[in-house]
């Protein structure tokens, strides 16, 4: 029986806009287990990154805030303890990296320092000592001229150097959990594939868990262990990556499956989803999917699908499905 | 960057040779001078004060040679005072230095502090609270502000002296005299720092906003970072670097005097000087004193591109 | 890799309102924006309006009434010379009032004009406006100022003409950072998609120039036109009072608070000096309130998230 890292049940998160007051995560529930990948897929503004941003605790109250549910790390309740509790975990035990590694380092403090700094806040250690794990770490995300990189500014390196630093502040006070938002988005195809490796072995090495947010099933079909798929707001289906991508049941996840090219299969037209994502701040109860929906039934307009789990470990949100049972 | 600043000081040659033609022509427009000013002076004695100062040649002949002594470092000859301007500039310009430097380093402190806390605490009641105030301070008049202050604190109250800078007929010295000083300063001190708050404040609280939107501030709190470490490590660095250039245009100000305030409170500045200098005509103080003022302004724009320069190490190593 | 995201990508909805519609909108939802336009239209009427309510606006001097304290007549007491010091008030708001316009509009329309001619021809024309800017700026505005006035006090014009030059002066001061901004803004709109688009269509400089950027730069210019009717009342306060502004008899609010310079109107007859400096207070408050909630609901990007 494997331990369970982080547990999130029935998350609520709003955020204020100018239309009105949206759900950014609506009832979202799932779990990461030690030492594996759980991949958060999704379109932007579904709701992903604010997942992370309520597990850290870092949204940002003027815009929003976490409405109800529970969020477990090791069985300790983050939205329940006290902020400094919370601060002291973020950096230490959780971690996260960004999208955007060119503006994510502070422009004016060199690499180096950056790296320092939360091995200094966390941990009691000399400045010395901080500095060799600093070098160290530069190493071990695979960039050499440690010393030179270390006394660097951001702006002197190349995003996916950057993307490496970022990977080494978060690893800095050895984490067991990793967030790691659409780390790849922002960077070249080829580094793409070299930071997925990267994060990839040392989450090994180090038997991290890692929740793994992206919109590219690329990089899910290489690295998940589980895959959840959210749509505005909700979880609408998940499951093991191998069942999920051999036979996914959501009308959406096929679409997007069905929407990825693949190599050797050339078609005439590459598959799109028809319609466009809906405005989160006039959503009535309903499948928010229905209106893109090619099997879209009546209920469907009506009421909103719980999710229901299948003998394989999938799961899924979708009237298609209830009937089935039912009848 | 040697070869920057020697581009940079060639440019500056331009602006003050038009700043030069402007302010020697402007002077010259003014119709009257000091000679014919003065009722006790014979026709003879008059002819010869023309012969001395030259008035009798063509307006752009003077002008060359009043040029040409600019470059020699010789600013004129003051009337008023029967002393060259530069001595005149020197004896008045550090009585002026000492109340701008005191309010300019009140005026950063406070609207550094203030500006980020209302920018840490946006939409407060805190907040709102500065907005107010920031939006007073830049609607009053400075001469209406030095006489309401005048009225509550030295008329009404009676706690501080209403104008000069030293109690009148007093020979104090040592402590005492600075003492008496700095209680002479502290209404034109509050007056200044009163004007110069608000800009200041609502430029760091801008500053400050944009600065703490950025993902950067998003990564350092994500490190479990204190927020006072986010906020004045990671925030107040970047807020503070466009600061610099800012700051450097404050330097005229310095040497400049308050030309209202030192009026208003007859503190003997180089700013009551070039009032009084206008009420008599004396224009090759006030002529002098425009040029220098022009130099110190266009020296202090190039020093703020090299400090900012030093200080951010995205254009630092550009260069 | 890009596929999946291309989908996704949200569509953004066409507006239905025009942008107007919406920055006047939006204005409405602001509290301090609109107390600040609520009083410049009290005080416009109070001025403008105010002295036909008033008996005294006929009477003028009045020796066997002078230096009178507040009183149910005189609302604001009476001046040396026996006249109503808050009917003076009202027809000193019209002067300041019309000075502060009359600045605005000439520096906005020398500034724009320059801006717009440096920052769209570019090259010699460019150099030599933002030269002249340079010189300007680099001398003192009080100075600059004063130095003008002195000349004009000289020259003797008729005292009926001096809101004008007043008005010049002020417009001379008030242009070159104008001018910067605008060309400024000129010469990132001319990077623009857009407007490489008009270049690429082969358009005349005078549709481009009318249809393409003035319509960009009109929000800057309202918003930096009206903050700097503030800066002009301000200034023009200053100068009436040294005495190089707007003088006698015609009252403005600066030359009013002259009287505080006579040390027994100062400490024992408040009611001359104080009420035209805090005119000058809420009149400039409200303008920059409104003028700040005008850029406020032109940029979006400033609005609340």
């Amino acid at each position: 029986m494997t331990t369970t890292v982080l547990e999130v049940k029935n998350l609520l998160t709003q955020y204020h806009t100018g239309d009105g007051v949206i759900s950014a995560v609506n009832e979202v529930s799932f779990s990461i287990p030690k030492g594996q990948t759980v991949c958060l897929v999704g379109e932007s503004g579904c709701g992903k990154s604010a997942v992370a941003m309520s597990i850290m605790g870092l949204i940002d109250p003027g815009a929003g805030a976490v409405k109800n549910g529970e969020i477990f790390f090791n069985r300790v309740d983050l939205l329940n303890i006290k902020k400094h509790e919370l601060r002291q975990l973020r950096g230490n035990d959780i971690s996260m990296i960004f999208q955007e590694p060119m503006t994510s380092l502070n422009p004016v403090l060199t690499v180096g320092s950056q790296i320092m700094e939360p091995i200094m806040e966390h941990e009691i250690i000399s400045k010395k000592e901080a500095k060799r794990r600093a070098l160290e770490l530069i190493k071990l995300v695979g960039i050499g001229r440690s010393e030179e990189i270390f006394d660097s500014f951001p702006h002197q390196l190349s995003g996916g150097m950057l993307q490496r630093i970022m990977i080494a502040i978060a690893l800095s006070c050895s984490p067991e959990l990793l967030i790691a938002d659409e780390p790849t988005t922002a960077l070249d195809v080829t580094i793409q594939a070299q930071i997925l490796d990267l994060l990839r072995s040392l989450k090994e090495q180090r038997e991290m868990s890692m929740l793994l947010i992206t919109h590219d099933l690329g990089v899910v079909a290489e690295v998940a262990d589980y895959v959840i798929v959210m749509y505005a707001g909700k979880v609408i289906e998940e499951g093991p990556v191998v069942e999920l991508f051999e036979n996914p049941k959501h009308p959406y996840t096929q679409g997007l499956l069905k929407a990825k090219p693949v190599i050797g299969q050339r078609q005439e037209e590459l598959y799109t989803i028809p319609g466009q994502v809906p405005n989160l701040a006039t959503l009535k109860p309903s499948c928010f999917f229905s209106e893109r929906c090619e099997h879209c039934m009546s209920i469907c307009k009506e009421e909103t699908p719980s999710i229901q789990t299948f003998d394989n470990e999938q799961q899924v949100a979708c009237w298609l499905y209830k009937e089935v049972s039912i009848v | 960057m040697k070869g920057y600043i020697l581009k940079r000081l060639f440019y500056m040659i331009p602006t003050l040779f038009g700043a030069s033609i402007l302010i020697f022509f402007l002077y010259s427009l003014v119709p009257g001078n000091f000679i014919d000013a003065d009722p006790n002076l014979t026709a003879e004695r008059k002819a010869e004060l023309y012969e001395l100062h030259g008035y009798n040649e063509p307006v752009f002949i003077r002008y060359f040679i009043w040029l040409g002594n600019l470059l020699k470092g010789d600013l004129g000859y003051s009337l008023q005072f029967q002393l060259p301007v530069g001595e005149v500039i020197g004896n008045y310009i550090w009585s002026s230095f000492i109340v701008a430097l005191a309010s300019l380093i009140l005026t950063w402190v406070i609207a550094i502090l203030i500006g980020i806390m209302s920018a840490v605490r946006q939409y407060s009641l805190f907040d709102t609270l500065i907005t107010v105030v920031v939006f007073a301070a830049m609607a009053t008049p400075s001469f209406f502000l030095g006489l309401i202050v005048i009225k509550i604190f030295a008329v009404d109250l009676g706690w501080l002296p209403a104008g000069g800078m030293i109690a009148t007929g007093s020979n104090l010295t040592g402590w005492e005299y600075i003492k008496d000083v700095a209680e002479h300063m502290v209404l034109p001190v509050l007056v200044l720092t009163m004007l110069g708050i608000g800009g200041l404040t609502r430029y760091f609280r801008t500053n400050m906003l944009e600065v703490i939107k950025q993902d950067f501030i998003r990564t350092a709190r994500a490190k479990g970072l204190k927020e006072r470490v986010v906020i004045f490590k990671h925030g107040l660095r970047n807020a503070l670097l466009p600061a610099i250039t800012l700051f450097s245009f404050e330097l005229p100000a310095l040497f400049g005097g308050a030309i209202i305030t030192e009026q208003i409170f007859n503190w003997p500045g180089i700013g009551a000087v070039y009032m009084q200098a206008f009420s008599i005509r004396d224009y090759p103080l006030l002529m002098g004193f425009t040029i220098f003022i022009a130099l110190i302004t266009v020296m202090s724009n190039l020093l703020a591109d090299i400090f900012y320069g030093i200080a951010d190490p995205r254009v630092r190593v550009r260069k | 890799m890009e596929n999946s995201a291309i989908i996704i990508k949200k569509i953004k909805k066409p507006t239905k309102t025009s942008l107007w519609g919406q920055v006047i909108r939006r204005l409405l939802k602001m509290k301090m924006p609109l107390l600040g336009l609520a009083f410049l239209l009290f005080i416009f009427m109070f001025s403008f309006i105010g002295p036909f309510f008033s008996p005294y606006i006929n009477l003028g001097v009045n020796p066997t009434n002078i230096n009178q304290p507040p009183s149910l007549e005189h609302w604001l007491g009476t001046d040396k010379l026996g006249r109503d010091v808050l009917t003076r008030l009202m027809l000193a708001g019209r002067i300041s009032l019309l000075v502060g316009l009359g600045a605005m509009i000439m520096s906005v329309t020398i500034g724009g004009l320059l801006g717009i001619i440096s920052g769209f021809y570019r090259g010699i024309v460019d150099q030599i406006f933002m030269r002249i800017a340079d010189v300007l700026m680099t001398l003192p505005g009080l100075p600059l100022l004063f130095i003008m006035a002195a000349i004009l006090s000289e020259w003797k014009v008729p005292t009926e003409y001096r809101i004008y030059i007043v008005m010049l002066m002020l417009s001379i001061v008030g242009w070159p950072g104008l001018a910067r901004l605008v060309r400024s803004q000129i010469l990132s709109l001319s990077e623009r998609q857009f407007m490489q688009a008009t270049e690429a269509l082969g358009l005349r400089d005078v549709r481009k120039l009318f249809k393409h950027l003035l319509p960009n730069i009109i929000p800057l210019l309202i918003v930096s036109g009206t903050l700097s009717v503030g800066g002009a009342i301000l200034s023009e306060s200053t100068l009436s009072f040294f005495g190089l502004g707007v003088v006698p008899p015609d009252a403005s609010w600066g030359n009013m608070i002259t009287s505080a310079n006579s040390l027994i109107d100062f400490q024992k007859r408040p009611w001359l000096w104080i009420p035209p400096g805090l005119a000058i207070f809420f009149t400039v408050i409200s303008i920059n309130l409104l003028g700040d909630g005008l850029r406020d609901a032109i940029d979006p990007n400033m609005k609340r998230r």
